[in-house]
C-alpha cells in the first residue's frame, strides 16, 4: 500500500510454498497474469513519447507495423485497420478471451507462429474500433510491437525503456512449468483440478507472463501514477491518453481499467494466480498477489471489497516510506 | 506504554498508561531579576543584610516532547516519529516488527524524567516490550 507515492505498508500471509513450510515473504515473486498487460501499456507509451510511434499506427499489412511479418496475405476483412490504440483498448475487432482465446490454443507453438495461424484462421467478428472484447491476443501482438520497433526481446525492451529507469531489476518473465520456477518465486496452487503448471506462461509475456514481489510492482506504480510527490515515467499528457477510455467501452482505457472516480486498476487472473493492482485518485495504490484462486465467479469482487472495506477502516497512517 | 492491536495490519503503540513524569530542581535556572549592569551603591556598613531572593517557583511542566522509534537503536527498516496528542502517543510500526524489546527516542520538559512504574527511561536506550 502506498500513500502519496511512500510505501506505507508491506505484508505477506500465509505460505510460498505449503509442502515445504515456507512463509510467505516480501521477498518473493509472483506471477502477475494480466497485471502485466499496464506493464505493457507503459512500454507502448515510451514508445510513443520517443517518437517512434503512434497510438494511429496499424499493425499488419502493407503500411503496418508488421507489412507481411505474419500471416498469409492478403488478410481477412479489417485486418489492416487493426492500429495500436485500438489494441491497447481492447476494441481491435476480435480475438476474445472466451473459449476460442487464441492465446490458449496451439500450446507448442512461439509467439510468431501463432500471430501467423490466428491471423489465418480466426477472422475478426467485428469491425476495428466498434466494439469491446477483451483479448489477450492483441496484448501479444503489442509485445511484439515493441520488439519490432527495438530490436530487442520483449522482456530486455521492457526493462531498458521501464524497469531498469526506475530501478527494478528483479522483474521477469515466469517459466511455465515447477521446474521453471525462480529463486524466491511462490509456488502455484490450484483448486478444483486447475493446473497452475500447464499454460505456455512464457509466450503469454505481454499479456500474462510477468513475476514481480508486490514491493517493485509498488514502485512500478508510483512511477506512473500521476502523484506530485514523486517524478512519474510518462508526461502528464502521456498519462491521460493512457488512462483515457474508449467509446465502446468507458471502463477499459490502455491497459487499465477505469472509473469515473478517476481510479485505475487491473486484475489478473491464471489458475493459481489472482492478482489486482489499484490506483486510486485520492493518493493512494495497492497491490495484491495471490498464489492460488478458487473457481468461483465473484471471486475478483472479493478478494477487492477486502481491501476497499478494511480501507475505509483507516483512520491513520504512518507517514515512513518503506522503499 | 501500553502495547496496543495491530490495527488494520499497522502496528500502532499508544496510551501513556503506566507513563510517569516527574518534575525536578535539578538543574532549573529560573531568573531572579536585575542585571549584571545595574548599577547600585553600597549599602552603609551596619546595615541589615539584604533578605534571600525568594526560592524559584517549580516548573509544572511534565510533557513527553518528542517520541519516535529510530531504526538505529531498533531492528526496523525506517525511523518512525509518533504522533502526541494530549495524553496519547501514537507511533506506527511495519508489519513484522519485534515488539519486545523496542527502544523509544524521546524527549521531554527541561528538568522532567520519565518511567514507566519505577523503571526509569532513558532515551534510545532502555528497551521495553
Amino acid at each position: 500500500m502506498t500513500h502519496d507515492d511512500k510505501l506505507i505498508y508491506l505484508k505477506s500471509y500465509r505460505h510460498s510454498d505449503r509442502e515445504a513450510g515456507l512463509a510467505a515473504t516480501n521477498q518473493d515473486l509472483y506471477r502477475l497474469a494480466s497485471v502485466s498487460k499496464p506493464i505493457t501499456s507503459v512500454t507502448i507509451m515510451r514508445l510513443v513519447e520517443q517518437g517512434k510511434l503512434h497510438l494511429s499506427d496499424t499493425v499488419f499489412g502493407a503500411s503496418g507495423i508488421f507489412v507481411a511479418d505474419y500471416g498469409t496475405l492478403p488478410y481477412g476483412p479489417h485486418i489492416t485497420e487493426i492500429t495500436i490504440d485500438q489494441l491497447l483498448h481492447h476494441i481491435g475487432g476480435g480475438w476474445a478471451n472466451d473459449a476460442n482465446d487464441p492465446m490458449f490454443t496451439n500450446p507448442t507453438m512461439t509467439a510468431a507462429q501463432l500471430i501467423s495461424w490466428t491471423l489465418d484462421n480466426r477472422p475478426l467478428q467485428d469491425v476495428p474500433g466498434t466494439a469491446y472484447a477483451y483479448s489477450n491476443f492483441g496484448y501479444c501482438v503489442l509485445g511484439r510491437v515493441i520488439e519490432k520497433l527495438t530490436g530487442k526481446g520483449y522482456e530486455a525492451a521492457v526493462k531498458a525503456l521501464v524497469l531498469t529507469p526506475i530501478g527494478l531489476s528483479d522483474m521477469t518473465i515466469a517459466g511455465n512449468t515447477l521446474a521453471d520456477r525462480l529463486p524466491h518465486e511462490v509456488k502455484y496452487y490450484g483448486q478444483f483440478g486447475e493446473d497452475p503448471y500447464s499454460f505456455n506462461i512464457h509466450r503469454m509475456d505481454s499479456h500474462g507472463g510477468w513475476v514481480s514481489t508486490a514491493k517493485d510492482l509498488a514502485a512500478f506504480l508510483v512511477n506512473v501514477d500521476g502523484f506530485p510527490d514523486k517524478a512519474d515515467l510518462l508526461q502528464p499528457v502521456t498519462l491521460t491518453t493512457m488512462t483515457t477510455a474508449s467509446t465502446a467501452n468507458p471502463h477499459y482505457a490502455c491497459g487499465w481499467a477505469v472509473n469515473t472516480a478517476d481510479n485505475w486498476s487491473h486484475i489478473g487472473s491464471l489458475p493459481g494466480s489472482e492478482t489486482e493492482i489499484i490506483r486510486a485518485a485520492t493518493g493512494w495504490n495497492f497491490v495484491m498477489l495471490v498464489n492460488t484462486r478458487p473457481l468461483y465467479s465473484t471471486y475478483d469482487s472479493d478478494l477487492d471489497n477486502v481491501l476497499w472495506t478494511s480501507f475505509a477502516q483507516l483512520d491513520s497512517y504512518p507517514a515512513y516510506d518503506l522503499f | 506504554m501500553r502495547k496496543e492491536i495491530e490495527r488494520r495490519g499497522f502496528l500502532k503503540l499508544s496510551g501513556m498508561g503506566g507513563v510517569v513524569l516527574a518534575t525536578s530542581l535539578g538543574g532549573l535556572v529560573t531568573a531572579c531579576g536585575g542585571s549584571s549592569g545595574d548599577v547600585t551603591e553600597a549599602p552603609p556598613a551596619l546595615s541589615p543584610p539584604p533578605p534571600p531572593p525568594p526560592p524559584p517557583a517549580p516548573s509544572s511542566a511534565k510533557s513527553v516532547t518528542a517520541f519516535s522509534f529510530l531504526k538505529a537503536d531498533n531492528a526496523i527498516p525506517v525511523d518512525s516519529a509518533a504522533t502526541i496528542a494530549g495524553t496519547a502517543i501514537q507511533a506506527f510500526l511495519p508489519p513484522g516488527t519485534d515488539r519486545t524489546a523496542l527502544k523509544a527516542a524521546f524527549s521531554v520538559s527541561a528538568g522532567a524524567t520519565l518511567a514507566i512504574g519505577a523503571a526509569a527511561q532513558t532515551t534510545q536506550a532502555t528497551p521495553n516490550d
